[in-house]
């Protein structure tokens, strides 16, 4: 492809144009002038303004002349062959033609000759290196000192070129905070991989990427979503001003849109690739990985299945799943059904087709971002989603955390947050049972971990407080029981370095029972997803009132028949929905004869109460709990004793309203306008506030913002600046 | 074609949500139906010979009782409920879905209430019973098309009365209810 044709896409592409000055000092061997020549010509086509300066002559032998560029020039460097020679008179050169004024940016091919740049401090925070594997590989040999050295010409540069991913991430494992500065632009002597795919387009977008907190790669965007915006694409994704994800689109020709942002880069990729979803897979897949993108948005089903097969990038891939393909998941043998189960963030257009998704795929449940009007969903969740390092800056050394328990279901947001670190390695000890204190089944993963982190402090973490080396911390999480189990006691907790409670209560209540040290404790409480919560009521939601668990019997679910007797005396609509297990299905609670005689009471009276038979419904156990609340409009809180109790504020995060019998602590996490003294002053509470729709919409607006102090996104830093400051 | 699963660490499957607890014994076979002592009712002195289990909205329901024997189809146990009590007719109401604990049964928002439905359907046809889906005109929702499965016979139905009513001859109690609380056109259904 001519380079007139380049330029051509380049101006429609709307790339950011730079002046840029390229210095190299390589030798002047074939393959050196090959590689400069490429670097160049590439530049140039993408539209960029480019200043050469080399130490020695650049033969063009038969290629097109870059004489014939009208954007590149080249540079004397009046030192002479001699002089020219020496990298730091070189250097000097180099220097002294940046500070003219002319240039933007500086790449430098060549170790020793961006080190010496770097020492320039006016050159040094706009000094992109270029670093070949030839003179990387030898630097890396050298161990500690190399290494050192080639921290420093990181450290003090803007970013760096690499010419292979598979160098970045050599580069990038010996120090997590700079990985974020390499980045591979398939630099090489031979071919480009993609004559759209040019090493000139990857710098440009590179370039245009500096300052953004995120990169987000969109491929694939369904009209739907395009058409909200004048000029087509999202309005909000990299689109809005201050915006902090940078949008990479790659298209095929065929397709412009939201190109008039600035913190839009545009790739086209050639459209013929476009047709197979394995190229173009492959090709998003280099694009993604050089510029360290950390979200991947495919609209292509196809293409997302090629995209989730390559593992280093899966954690980044959300497909986005139209109304064809979302209805195509009740086909458990098709591609979007594979793709939706295993991404780990699937995108829908609207909230009905992630209702939709939910029923016929539960496993999606907390997995599906809605894009919503012009993307707008797309980019919170994407502020939510991706790693964050501007409140907690990438750290030099890699943490490496174990996570021990018998029951994982109160991690999952934890978990996902730290995994998405490059400074936080994670592994997992799953124990078959709490009460096991033999020890796991692989005791190396103890020796492999800087950090113990066990959630519940049930009878396992003595194995940990016995076996755990001294210089390695270990965190316990309490949720409640443990208080009242009699193995703490028997345990030397001193050993424990942090332990974490959900509540105030809970963190007072262990300090006095077991005299832990007040210093040694956290609060972090539990945290709802509030995006993935917060959907559209069923009209008339208002009149429908939710339980989530009515195991142990603490839980008191014959509270909820009185209340729901007293309600329904004024008013027929009201109903109770109660989520979760029946007791017989917990054998410990169904084999004690008192607390069994506790809930065959409750459920004859519901039998012989026709009043009540017909308005209580059991919803069964499962994890579409979004889905569950769009019909709930008041959740109970009964319970004689919680340490926190999470369903009625994931409840809140919906807009219902919670309905909390006063208990110890409970007004540490709900509002005191919302815990009562007893089941008549709860039932008044609801009629009153349920006067009118809109008496009924101020509480629930109330619910919504009190909820925002469990959200996820506030809460999970937390528990980053926990384990990160240990 | 593969699952892309095998090969990506997609952890949140574990740990994803509570579905993520095992699940638990239930040793002595208890259940929700033998809990409540499901079983059919009747306000009747003398009930038509028809045992009917309901889902339907309040008012249907107790114009029911008061002639038949009827057990009301309670979410958590809708096929143990058939299985048990083997009625001759299951009648579902529409209006069921607007109120009360089947409330948005036929939207995509219900979560598993739909499933319980479908098991009627299932049951039914197993059984070769009569699921008689009584239709209120409201527009319909998500889960339209699972309701026509699972009925046999759909009210309104101008088709149903039409060879006898001119000659003034009765039909069964229980499908002069089904008409009279069918009294909306059913909006976008080719009628039986």
């Amino acid at each position: 492809m001519s380079g007139i044709r380049r330029l051509r896409l380049s101006r429609e592409s709307r790339v950011l144009s730079f002046s840029i000055l390229f210095v190299s000092a390589a030798d002047r061997d074939s393959i050196s002038q090959a590689l400069d020549y490429h670097m160049i010509k590439s530049l140039a086509e993408t539209g960029h303004r480019i200043g050469v300066l080399l130490n020695g002559p650049l033969q063009s032998s038969d290629r097109v002349p870059l004489e014939q560029f009208a954007n590149v020039h080249f540079v004397s460097s009046s030192l002479g062959p001699k002089l020219s020679e020496d990298i730091g008179h070189f250097a000097w050169r180099a220097a002294q033609e940046f500070s003219s004024g002319a240039y933007e940016w500086v790449i430098a091919r060549g170790l020793a000759l961006s080190r010496t740049l770097t020492g320039n401090e006016s050159v040094a925070e706009k000094l992109w290196p270029l670093l070949p594997d030839s003179e990387l590989q030898p630097q890396l040999e050298l161990g500690v000192i190399g290494q050192h050295y080639l921290d420093v010409i990181m450290e003090r540069s803007a970013g760096v070129f690499v010419e292979r991913p598979e160098m970045r991430d050599v580069l990038g494992k010996t120090n997590n905070r700079l990985a974020a500065k390499i980045f591979a632009v398939l630099y090489s002597q031979d071919s480009e991989p993609d004559s759209y795919l040019s090493t000139g387009r990857i710098v440009s977008s590179v370039l245009n990427l500096v300052g953004a907190e995120r990169r987000v790669l969109v491929f694939g965007l369904p009209f739907s979503l395009q058409g909200r915006h004048p000029e087509g694409g999202y309005d909000h994704v990299g689109g809005q001003n201050g915006s902090r994800e940078h949008v990479v689109w790659v298209t095929d020709q065929r397709q412009q849109g939201a190109l008039k942002y600035k913190s839009c880069t545009h790739v086209h990729i050639d459209p013929t690739v476009v047709d197979d979803p394995r190229k173009t897979a492959w090709r998003l897949r280099l694009i993604a990985e050089a510029l360290n993108c950390d979200v991947v948005i495919s609209g292509d089903t196809d293409v997302s299945y090629f995209l989730l097969r390559h593992v280093p990038l899966a954690h980044k891939v959300w497909p986005l799943l139209n109304a064809v393909a979302v209805s195509n998941v009740g086909d458990s043998e098709s591609v979007s059904r594979l793709v939706a189960e295993s991404a780990s963030t699937v995108v829908v257009v609207s909230s009905s087709e992630r209702s939709i998704l939910e029923s016929l795929l539960p496993s999606t449940s907390g997995r599906i971002v809605v894009a919503s009007s012009g993307g707008t969903g797309i980019s919170i969740a994407i502020q939510r989603r991706s790693v964050d390092y501007v409140s907690h800056p990438c750290r030099a050394k890699t943490k490496k955390i174990l996570f021990a328990s018998h029951d994982f279901k109160f991690c999952g947001e934890i978990i996902a947050a730290l995994r998405q670190r490059g400074d936080i390695d994670l592994k997992f000890d799953f124990w078959t049972t709490q009460n096991s204190t033999g020890g796991p089944a692989d005791d190396s993963l103890l020796g492999w971990a800087d950090v113990v982190f066990c959630d519940f402090a049930s009878p396992n973490i003595g194995w940990y407080i016995r076996n755990k080396r001294s210089d390695q911390k270990l965190v316990v999480r309490m949720h409640g029981y443990e208080l009242h189990g009699p193995w703490l006691a028997d345990l030397d907790l001193g050993m424990v370095d942090r332990f974490i409670f959900v509540s105030e209560l809970l963190l007072r209540s262990a300090i006095e029972k077991f005299a832990i040290a007040e210093g040694k404790t956290s609060l972090i409480p539990n945290m709802v997803d509030t995006l993935d919560l917060k959907r559209p009521k069923l009209s008339d939601s208002r009149f429908h009132i939710g339980v989530v668990g009515m195991v142990p019997i603490l839980k008191r679910p014959d509270r909820v028949l009185d209340l729901l007797e007293i309600l329904s005396d004024v008013d027929s609509r009201y109903a109770v929905h109660i989520k979760g297990r029946h007791p017989w299905q917990y054998g410990w609670v169904w084999n004690d004869k008192d607390i069994r005689d506790s809930y065959e009471s409750f459920y004859a009276r519901l039998a012989t109460n026709p009043r009540l038979f017909n308005k209580v419904g059991f919803d069964g156990f499962g994890p579409s709990m979004g889905q569950w609340f769009q019909k709930v409009g008041w959740m109970l809180s009964p319970s004689t004793r919680e340490s926190f109790h999470l369903g009625p504020v994931e409840g809140m995060a919906s807009g219902a309203v919670p309905v909390v019998w006063a208990r110890e602590g409970a007004s540490d996490i709900f509002d005191r306008r919302w815990v009562h003294r007893g089941t008549e002053e709860a039932a008044t509470f609801i009629l009153h506030a349920n006067e009118t729709e809109e008496s009924y919409k101020k509480e629930s607006g109330l619910s919504l913002e009190q909820v925002r102090k469990f959200d996820s996104h506030r809460v999970k830093t937390d528990w980053i600046r926990l384990f990160l400051d240990l | 074609m593969s699952s892309p699963q095998s090969l990506v660490s997609s952890t949140h499957h574990f740990w994803g949500g509570r579905s993520s607890a095992a699940s638990a014994p239930n040793a002595d076979g208890s259940s929700l139906v033998q809990m409540l002592g499901v079983g059919y009712r009747s306000n009747a002195q003398f009930p038509q010979k028809d045992r009917l289990c309901v889902l339907a909205h309040e008012g249907f329901l107790s114009e029911l009782v008061d002639s038949f024997l009827v057990a009301p189809l309670v979410p958590g146990c809708v096929y143990e409920t058939l299985e048990l009590l083997r009625p001759d007719k299951v009648v579902v109401h529409r209006s069921a879905f607007d109120v009360g604990v089947w409330f948005g049964a036929d939207r995509h928002e219900s979560g598993g209430l739909i499933d319980e439905i479908r098991e009627i359907g299932s049951w039914a046809k197993e059984n070769q019973a009569t699921v008689i889906m009584v239709d209120n005109g409201k527009p319909e929702q998500y889960y339209a098309d699972v309701l026509e499965d699972v009925g046999t016979v759909f009210f309104p139905n101008r088709f149903f009365f039409s060879r006898t009513s001119a000659e003034g001859s009765k039909k069964s109690l229980i499908y002069e209810l089904c008409r009279a609380y069918a009294d909306c056109d059913y909006l976008g259904r080719v009628e039986y």
